[in-house]
């Protein structure tokens, strides 16, 4: 037997642990693993072997090749010859680019006579954008990328793309792989002041969540500790099978039945993100950032400056100034009281629904009842007692009020307009909108065009409207109705007009024309008033100058605000929002109502002890154990983590890692074929930087690479499984390469990078959404497939019969399945009929002739000319059936969906 | 990457055999398939000693009725007397309390009358008429108990045996450890509610881990496309000339591509494949087609009344799939959590909301029980009912109750299960189960059982883990089986 089995090597295990488990037991609880779990091999410290020497030297083209010719010569295998140059340029322009190469590009390569003219050609590859399209999209893979939140209630994350696009930059620009794995920990905290620091933090937010445990059920319920354990469960297994191949999620119940891993580790890196919720966060173009922070300087200098002069301004102490300060002060808080406190209200006020996105509209309307000459209408923001205290509770961002005479507002005049620019929250003030010159209307309507953020969700809430006509509250009592309403408890339509704001009375105009509201004219210009006075005073005291320069740093400041104001909103992307770390302890059996020690932020000892300790941590600041995780994952003496990805790239070039198993590196997962050849990989990765482009030009630039795919049948005899790789591995195109070559040979690919993904689904807006998938057929969703928009629960049936990568789990390697609704999607999709008639339309551009137009197809989709057999027969079947039906049969061949 | 026989982890299958029919499907210990392949010369070479099943089988075929929502157990199966004397009585369950969105109203009874039914004098509320029939046919669980009191997480569970997305749903696990039956048809087929998908959506049929072919295969019979993609959209240059020559010309040009390209299985699988789906085509329209059901087993079905048509053809189509071959078939009745109501979760009206549910249920349900039983089908068929959890027998608001993952039934017949039998127990109100408390797993373990599989055997490794349907739980109710 050549290659190692894993599967004896399970066997092994099993009863090794069988074994264990019954004479210890109590060891293996505590964690207490003995010296030789240690032992295993991909706990080892990387130490650079040399590569071997090898009897074909002339074979040699890099030096991975002597490790694979080194294990072949052993075993008496000789490698496969090169394959044809038509063979090679299709296979790494898919390997590296996920495209085919057009026939021009073909005919380049195929009369480039220069020695290195296939090494340029890698390069011209590894430059294109397409590569990071490509690889990009196998990291999303990895990390269980998706757009939706999975689960009950599938809501969008339409803010998710820009992590997808920081991926794919990322690889284009071969960012240092360190820097790659520190951004997506901790970017926000190690790099605040790039951008790309919050949006990398999409990592940990990219997997499934489940709204209604995070956001339906109450705090304080054993069910939402469930829920927050269950989620970083996720974001710990994301993080370590990502980065280090390591499987530590089975520690979460007990203490790790093959690797030495216990459960006070697990539950350690479980406190790293103890502080981590998901959520669209904030980011900005760098410029703008340098604005903002630049804007924000000056106003704090101002502002200082202004706290100066209002030093000086209170440092003034006559007996009139100090007269008149005693009496401003009585005045206003004369003025507060105008509000009775005395009567309790009954009621919070209205509340829209609960939304998931701050842009839905909702709106609240009362029906005067006739007709009323209006002055005035006046907002009184919710501040509910069953909630916590939140003054201004879901007072809409942005909004508009208007008047109408119909009901359903057809015609309609705006009377105050916020939805340019986000309105400050009134919080304890009523907001009175004054109108110039007495409507008449009988319908008032708010209508919030940007929604107050409650925890996660959206709403519209108000607590009490008044309308002031004919010197009374015209609104009082009404009817009242609403885009939507939740109707429950202290919540309901009718109480926007009930007399009560969610704390106290609120009287009407009516009731107080002679006194409350007559007072509060008087307290309006009396506090007016005196303030002037006092400012008289003040002047006499002091210099004219100082009051100046009071005033004009008032306008500054104004101005520096105001520009503020104007740079362009920040963008957002979902991924960490970071809040107080919550408690995390380790869990008896992982049972939440077993709670034992509290977990330590750490590393695993079974990696490398170098800064394994965090130390110096203040527990309170989210974001520290972060980053120390993030810098102890990327430390030179962290093996697994080089070994991990050098190994992921191998897997992606050749079919099948050198570890056959690249998300578990433990005890269960695959040895290594070939455990020198790794290693090697993983310090050159390293020490070179971390690029992944060098490691791609080591791979395919080599003499393995390079290799015929056919079979041998002696070399069969002794490893039919090509572990040692005397052939190349033919592969079955992915399913967003099937997608993107369709499109490419149709001439409809849309090439534009970045940005909110496409759909090609139709959407129903709900509590749980409808995403109902058909094919549109127009150039909207003719991008990259890298750039489709990713549901979780409903998953795309073309793709999904192609095996495209489930977004709920870890996908380390697609499955390569060959089945029945596979065959007839190819067959039978829309989209499938529709590019076939693309590019038959194509085709018949080239020539009129039928067999040249089969050339052309040959040509574009398998990269070489059909035989005289195969025009002949392709020809026969295009005359009766047309050149659609032909090409829609070559899309569906072996030789178009697999490649050499 | 699996590495053997999914009924013997322990018995490595060569490299080819192994990738051959890891790739193609119908299970390692797909034995119908197998055959094909051996008729096509494909695996002439392979001696096919799948050593069978790990025990002689009582059931081949499985229907899984799943009540989106939370079906009330209070309302249905599980008949409590001192409910109803302490009715509007405070609700005092003996212990703390945690509701998912409510605190605990009044003792709530049933709005139905309750009777008891067949020999076994079995207690069903008047909610349930039909099924109420079947008594005798039928083994309740009425201690089962869910590791969450929220849709999604639950009804993952109770079909994949997790609470988080990612694991192959019980068909699929069927699917992969026995493998095909026909040639024609899919191994798993899912009915979806007509009017939308439960909460996790497709998710609750995923194959997960488990290669693609082992997945639901969706069939919706109102859509003028019932099974996506089965064949090319109308007016189309695909006609019915160029679609017979079209895939005698594909076969030609693969053949003459393996030709050159010995060794490998796939590309041989991948022909294969076409044939299947050739086959399913001419198969799927004629099972889809009930006009040829005579008049008085649609009756039986309710595809004479509207409240019952749309669960009602479903199990009629799910009779016809099973005639054919099809292992198992998953059947929803209720859709997303949405208003107004569309499945069981009646926070708000018990009453309306559950008569509707068990309405438009009872009768399609009791005539598919029966239906199996007059054709002999009900001694190899399996047939399951369940839900993610419970409700509360206390109110909620007004005349709702809340979700209850404590205490509710799920019911099993045919198969080998007994009839006529009740196992565990809810305490005196069916709020929490008190004797033998049982999760999934053991419900999933039994039927594995049945089946000639021993749950703790049926695996596939995946990300550094030997995976089960049943985690590393499960055991099988002897006490309800035959």
């Amino acid at each position: 037997m050549i290659s190692a089995s894993p599967r004896s090597g399970l066997i092994v295990a099993i009863s090794l642990f069988l074994l264990a488990a019954s004479v210890l037991p109590a060891a293996a609880q505590q964690g207490s693993f003995p010296a030789s779990a240690f032992e295993h091999w991909a706990y080892q410290a990387l130490v650079l072997p040399a590569p071997p020497e090898v009897e074909n030297e002339a074979w040699v083209r890099t030096p991975i090749d002597r490790f694979v010719l080194k294990r072949l010569e052993d075993e008496g295998i000789v490698p496969s010859p090169e394959a044809d140059r038509r063979t090679l340029i299709r296979r790494v322009s898919f390997d590296l680019t996920g495209l085919p190469p057009s026939p021009a590009e073909i005919d380049t390569f195929l009369a480039d006579d220069s020695r290195d003219a296939y090494s340029r050609l890698v390069e011209r590859l590894l430059a294109s954008s397409r590569y990071g399209e490509r690889w990009g999209r196998h990291w999303l893979d990895v990390v269980h990328y998706g757009e939706t939140h999975g689960f009950d209630k599938d809501q969008r994350r339409d803010n998710a793309w820009p992590y997808r696009d920081y991926v794919i930059e990322s690889f284009n620009e071969d960012k240092p792989y360190a820097r790659f794995v520190r951004e997506q920990i901790a970017g926000d905290v190690l790099y605040p002041d790039s951008p790309e620091g919050v949006v990398a933090t999409g990592f940990l937010a990219s997997g499934p969540w489940d709204l209604v445990g995070q956001a339906e059920v109450r705090e304080g319920t054993v069910e939402k500790d469930r829920v927050r354990v269950l989620d970083r469960d996720d974001i710990v297994t994301n993080v370590i099978t990502a980065f280090m191949s390591t499987t530590v999620q089975c520690a979460r119940c007990h203490a790790h039945k093959f690797d030495p891993v216990t459960q006070e580790e697990y539950y350690g890196i479980q406190a790293v993100f103890a502080g981590v919720d998901r959520g669209d966060r904030p980011y900005e173009a760098p410029e703008v950032a340098e604005q903002r922070k630049a804007l924000a300087a000056r106003c704090a200098e101002v502002e200082a400056r202004v706290a100066a002069v209002q030093q000086q301004l209170d440092g003034v102490h006559t007996p009139e100034v100090d007269a008149a300060r005693a009496d401003l002060a009585k005045l206003e808080e004369d003025r507060k009281r105008f509000q009775d406190p005395a009567t309790p209200s009954p009621t919070n006020g209205f509340h829209s629904k609960i939304g998931f996105r701050a842009d839905e509209i909702e709106w609240v309307q009362v029906d005067l009842g006739e007709s009323l000459p209006i002055t005035t209408v006046r907002l009184f923001p919710a501040r509910p007692t069953d909630f916590k205290d939140s003054p201004g509770f879901g007072f809409p961002v942005r909004f508009f009020v208007s008047v109408s005479g119909l009901e359903d507002f057809a015609e309609s005049e705006i009377i105050l307009d916020a939805r340019d620019g986000d309105y400050p929250n009134p919080g304890l003030n009523s907001v009175e909108i004054p109108v110039p010159s007495e409507l008449m209307a009988r319908y008032v309507r708010i209508t919030a065009t940007h929604l107050w953020e409650r925890s996660q969700d959206f709403v519209f809430a108000l607590a009490e409207m008044q309308v002031d006509a004919n010197g009374a509250n015209g609104a009082r009592g009404k009817a009242v109705s609403s885009s939507s309403s939740i109707e429950f408890g202290r919540w309901a339509k009718k109480n926007l007009v009930d007399g009560f704001d969610s704390r106290a009375r609120v009287l009407g105009i009516e009731e107080n024309v002679d006194s409350a509201h007559a007072a509060q004219v008087a307290l309006d210009g009396a506090v007016t008033a005196k303030r002037e006075e006092l400012n008289l005073l003040l002047a006499t005291a002091l210099s004219p100058e100082v009051l100046a320069e009071h005033r004009a740093l008032q306008v500054k400041l104004a101005e520096f605000r105001g520009a503020e104001g104007a740079l362009p909103s920040p963008k957002q992307v979902y991924a960490v929002k970071p809040v107080a770390p919550r408690p995390v302890h380790v869990l008896a059996r992982g049972d939440v109502k077993s709670k034992g020690a509290p977990a330590n932020p750490a590393g695993l000892l079974l990696a490398h002890d170098d800064g394994r300790v965090f130390e110096g941590l203040d527990p309170a600041q989210e974001g520290q154990a972060r980053a120390a995780l993030a810098r102890w994952v990327t430390n030179d003496s962290n093996a697994l983590t080089w070994r991990s990805m050098a190994n992921r790239v191998w897997q992606y070039h050749f079919g099948r890692g050198i570890v056959d198993t690249p998300n578990d590196f433990g005890k269960m997962g695959g040895a290594p074929t070939h455990p020198e050849l790794l290693d090697w990989l993983a310090v050159t990765f390293r020490d070179g930087g971390g690029s992944l482009k060098d490691l791609h030009r080591l791979i395919v630039n080599s003499a393995t690479y390079r290799q015929q795919a056919r079979q041998n049948p002696d070399a069969a005899k002794l490893d039919a499984d090509n572990r040692l790789l005397w052939r190349m591995n033919r592969r079955r195109l992915e399913a967003e390469e099937i997608r993107d070559t369709i499109l490419a040979v149709s001439g409809k690919l849309d090439l534009s990078m970045g940005g909110p993904s496409f759909e090609l689904f139709s959407y129903t807006h709900d509590h749980s959404p409808k995403y109902d998938y058909i094919d549109f057929n127009e150039p909207r969703v003719w991008r990259r497939a890298v750039y489709r928009f990713i549901v979780r629960s409903v998953p795309d049936p073309l793709m999904e019969s192609l095996d495209c990568a489930d977004p709920n789990m870890n996908v380390p390697v697609r499955n390569e399945t060959l089945t029945a609704l596979q065959a007839l999607a190819l067959l039978n999709d829309p989209f499938i009929l529709n590019q076939s008639g693309y590019i038959a339309a194509g085709l018949r551009d080239t020539s009129d002739a039928l067999d040249d137009q089969i050339g052309e197809a040959y040509a574009r989709l398998f990269a070489r000319q059909p035989s005289k057999e195969e025009v002949e027969r392709l020809g026969a079947f295009a005359q009766e059936h047309g050149i659609e039906s032909a090409v829609r049969l070559l899309l569906n061949t072996n030789e178009f969906v697999f490649i050499d | 990457m699996n590495e053997g026989n999914p009924l013997d982890p322990k018995k490595p299958c060569t490299c080819s055999r192994r990738d051959f029919l890891w790739r193609t499907g119908g299970g390692l210990g797909g034995i119908a398939l197998a055959q094909l392949l051996l008729s096509d010369g494909l695996l002439a070479e392979a001696a096919v000693a799948t050593d069978g099943l790990h025990h002689s089988p009582k059931a081949r075929r499985v229907v899984q009725i799943f009540m989106s929502g939370g079906a009330s157990q209070v309302d249905t199966f599980d008949y409590k007397p001192e409910l109803i004397q302490r009715h509007e009585q405070p609700f005092d369950s003996g212990g703390e309390i945690e509701l998912f969105q409510s605190d605990p109203g009044t003792f709530f009874k049933s709005p139905w009358e309750w009777q008891q039914h067949g020999q076994c004098g079995k207690w069903i509320s008047g909610l349930v008429p039909n099924i109420a029939q079947c008594v005798d046919d039928i083994a309740f669980v009425h201690s089962m108990i869910a590791k969450s009191n929220v849709h999604g997480p639950a009804t993952f569970m109770q079909n994949t045996g997790f609470v988080l997305p990612g694991f192959p749903s019980m068909g699929s696990w069927v699917s992969y450890g026995l493998g095909s039956m026909n040639q024609n048809l899919p191994d798993f087929v899912v009915l979806p509610d007509m009017r939308g998908f439960a909460p996790n959506g497709p998710m609750n049929w995923s194959a997960g881990f488990l290669p693609a072919q082992h997945q639901g295969t969706m069939i919706r019979p109102a859509r003028p496309d019932p099974i996506y993609d089965l064949f090319p959209p109308e007016n189309s240059f695909a006609t019915v000339a160029a679609e017979e020559e079209g895939r005698a010309l594909l076969e030609t040009l693969n053949r003459a591509h393996a030709e050159e390209r010995e060794g490998d299985s796939r590309l041989n699988a991948r022909i294969a494949s076409y044939e299947m789906a050739a086959r399913l085509q001419l198969s799927a329209p004629e099972v889809l087609d009930l006009s040829g059901e005579p008049d008085h087993i649609k009756r039986l079905y309710g595809l004479d009344e509207e409240i019952t048509q749309d669960l009602g053809r479903n199990c009629l189509l799910t009779r016809r799939l099973l005639e054919r071959g099809v292992r198992f078939v998953q059947l929803w009745s209720g859709a997303d959590n949405g208003h107004p109501r569309r499945n069981w979760d009646s926070h708000e009206d018990i009453p309306k909301d559950h008569w509707d549910m068990a309405t438009s249920m009872d009768k399609p349900v009791a005539a598919l029980l029966k239906d199996l039983k007059q054709r002999g089908m009900l001694d190899d068929t399996i047939v399951i009912w369940t839900t993610e959890f419970g409700r509360m027998p206390c109110r909620q608001g007004g005349i709702g109750r809340d979700h209850n993952p404590d205490g509710f039934t799920s019911w099993v017949a045919g198969g080998g299960f007994k009839g006529g039998v009740s196992y565990g127990a809810t305490d005196a109100f069916g709020y929490r189960a008190v004797e033998n408390p049982t999760y999934c797993y053991d419900l999933h373990a039994s039927v594995l059982h049945l089946l000639g599989i021993d749950h703790e055997k049926l695996t596939f490794r995946h990300n550094g883990i030997d995976r089960r349907l049943t985690d590393v739980h499960g055991e099988v109710i002897h006490d309800i089986l035959a």
